[in-house]
């Protein structure tokens, strides 16, 4: 589990790093920022199990903005969508899907360069999981389906870095992990641990 | 087909929850006495597991006490605190809890079929074990159970298949079952084909069953676990005292604890006369 952790606390270090080269005020971003993405490829758990499990379409928006006095910390929202198929074959005797729909605070930090940006926050907030599920069994005479939803608390360590390729388009690589994850959030399909996209930041 | 990293990773997982747990501080009181454990030598399986031995303080010294196999138990430090509390508030009555499990033989040891590309169909070979060595030996040793209404099984994930295909193929071994989250897909779902057998040789099947299934599971688990339940239930099996149960807000494995603590009182109910 430690394991997980290195992605973010890497991450946390080298804005860090950058910022020897600048003070740390004139790195981060002091702005108000909007993302919006868009991942393709979503691991789970950090361990290739089965390939298709990589491809779980996923989507986000986050906006933050820096504090007057504190230009380094940076509060906002960020609103999660990921979609888990979970079954290659959902014509297959059991199929289903999951939405995780995550809306949480967002607290931490974003430090810029020119092409690129790297952030790290805290975010603290709920998810709505909805789970659909169908049996369909036919030497015993089983077809049925199952839909339940549930709400629940969330935390994140989060981490993103964006790579500028065309004025406000770029790709993004982004990591969170929950340090509750093991207690209130053992789901095989609800953490989406490791993301590959787009980005898009609107004209603020 | 369920991929088997899914429950192979069980045993990471409740790892994980234990140590979390009791590092925050966030799980059941620790219970009153101290948690045993030792190996024992399965000869006829060719293998090892680990138990966790858990003898509250109203037992000590109590012969043929009740007791509660739990699978998936070699670190059954949870199911310790969780019976230490229940029995402790008079939620439930004293038992013995016995943790049995080798996360390395699960696949193969709570399956009841073999498939391809899986170690797996030693369910028999293993219950046979429990039943003609291990059992015994426990009782002989630990002065308890010594009959089958004294003896509860419980398994969840694989384990809970074991113990939905034990109560309906070993119903005479234990008399108190829960089986929480099975995985009844198994196979093509063959337990329903081992529960229509049941049925049609059997009028009865006098037993306290706990069941239960997170509200959040996997793909066919829910309503396989609602098809099961309520098959068992248009049985009318006047013996059978079953309660299902779907927890809310819980996936497979968040859902495991809960169980436990819910089982428990069910199978052990509070004021039970101890022999």
């Amino acid at each position: 589990m430690t394991a997980w952790l290195v992605p973010w606390v890497v991450s946390m270090t080298l804005p860090a790093a950058a910022g020897l080269r600048a003070s740390l005020s004139e790195a981060c971003v002091s702005t108000p920022r909007t993302h919006v993405g868009v991942d393709a490829v979503t691991l789970y758990d950090g361990t290739l199990w089965s390939a298709w499990l990589l491809f779980q379409p996923a989507a986000d928006a986050m906006w933050t903005a820096a504090l007057d006095r504190h230009p380094c910390l940076r509060l906002g929202l960020r609103e999660h969508v990921y979609l888990d198929l979970l079954w290659l074959d959902p014509g297959g005797p059991e199929s289903g899907w999951e939405l995780q729909n995550k809306l949480t605070a967002a607290v931490g930090t974003e430090l810029e360069r020119r092409r690129w940006s790297m952030g790290a926050y805290l975010l603290p907030g709920f998810r709505l999981t909805v789970v659909h599920q169908r049996a369909t069994f036919d030497a015993w005479d089983i077809d049925r389906a199952y839909t339940a939803a549930g709400v629940l608390p969330a935390l994140y360590l989060y981490q993103i870095t964006r790579f500028s390729i065309i004025g406000r388009l770029g790709v993004h690589a982004d990591v969170q992990w929950s340090p509750i994850y093991p207690y209130r959030e053992y789901g095989w399909y609800s953490n989406r641990l490791i993301g590959l996209g787009i980005s898009v930041w609107p004209a603020e | 087909m369920v991929p088997d990293w899914m429950v192979a990773d069980w045993m990471v997982a409740r790892g994980a929850v234990i140590a979390l747990a009791l590092g925050a501080g966030c799980g059941p009181p620790e219970a009153r006495n101290e948690v045993l454990h030792r190996d024992v030598v399965a000869e006829s399986l060719d293998s090892t597991y680990t138990l966790s031995i858990y003898i509250p303080p109203e037992l000590e010294g109590v012969s043929g006490a009740p007791w509660l196999l739990v699978l998936d138990g070699e670190y059954g430090h949870i199911e310790a605190d969780i019976s230490d509390q229940l029995i402790a508030g008079g939620q439930a009555a004293p038992h013995v809890m016995i943790g049995i499990g080798n996360a390395d033989l699960r696949d193969r040891d709570y399956t009841p079929t073999e498939i391809s590309d899986e170690p797996s169909g030693g369910l028999d070979d293993f219950v046979g074990w429990l039943r003609d060595d291990l059992i015994p030996e426990l009782e002989a040793e630990l002065d308890i159970g010594g009959a089958p209404a004294l003896r509860g099984l419980h398994g969840h994930s694989y384990g809970g298949l074991a113990t939905t295909i034990a109560l309906l193929t070993y119903p005479d071994l234990w008399s108190r079952f829960g089986a929480t989250s099975p995985s009844l897909y198994w196979d093509g779902a063959m337990v329903f084909g081992v529960e229509e057998a049941f049925a049609s040789e059997n009028d009865d099947l006098p037993m306290r069953l706990y069941c239960s299934m997170g509200e959040l599971e996997a793909p066919a688990m829910n309503p396989l676990f609602e098809e099961f339940t309520e098959r068992l239930d248009r049985r009318g099996y006047p013996g059978l005292e079953m309660k299902a149960e779907v927890i809310d807000n819980h996936d497979h494995f968040s859902s495991w604890e809960v169980a436990y603590e819910r089982l428990v009182p069910h199978l052990f109910p509070p004021g039970e006369a101890m022999r």
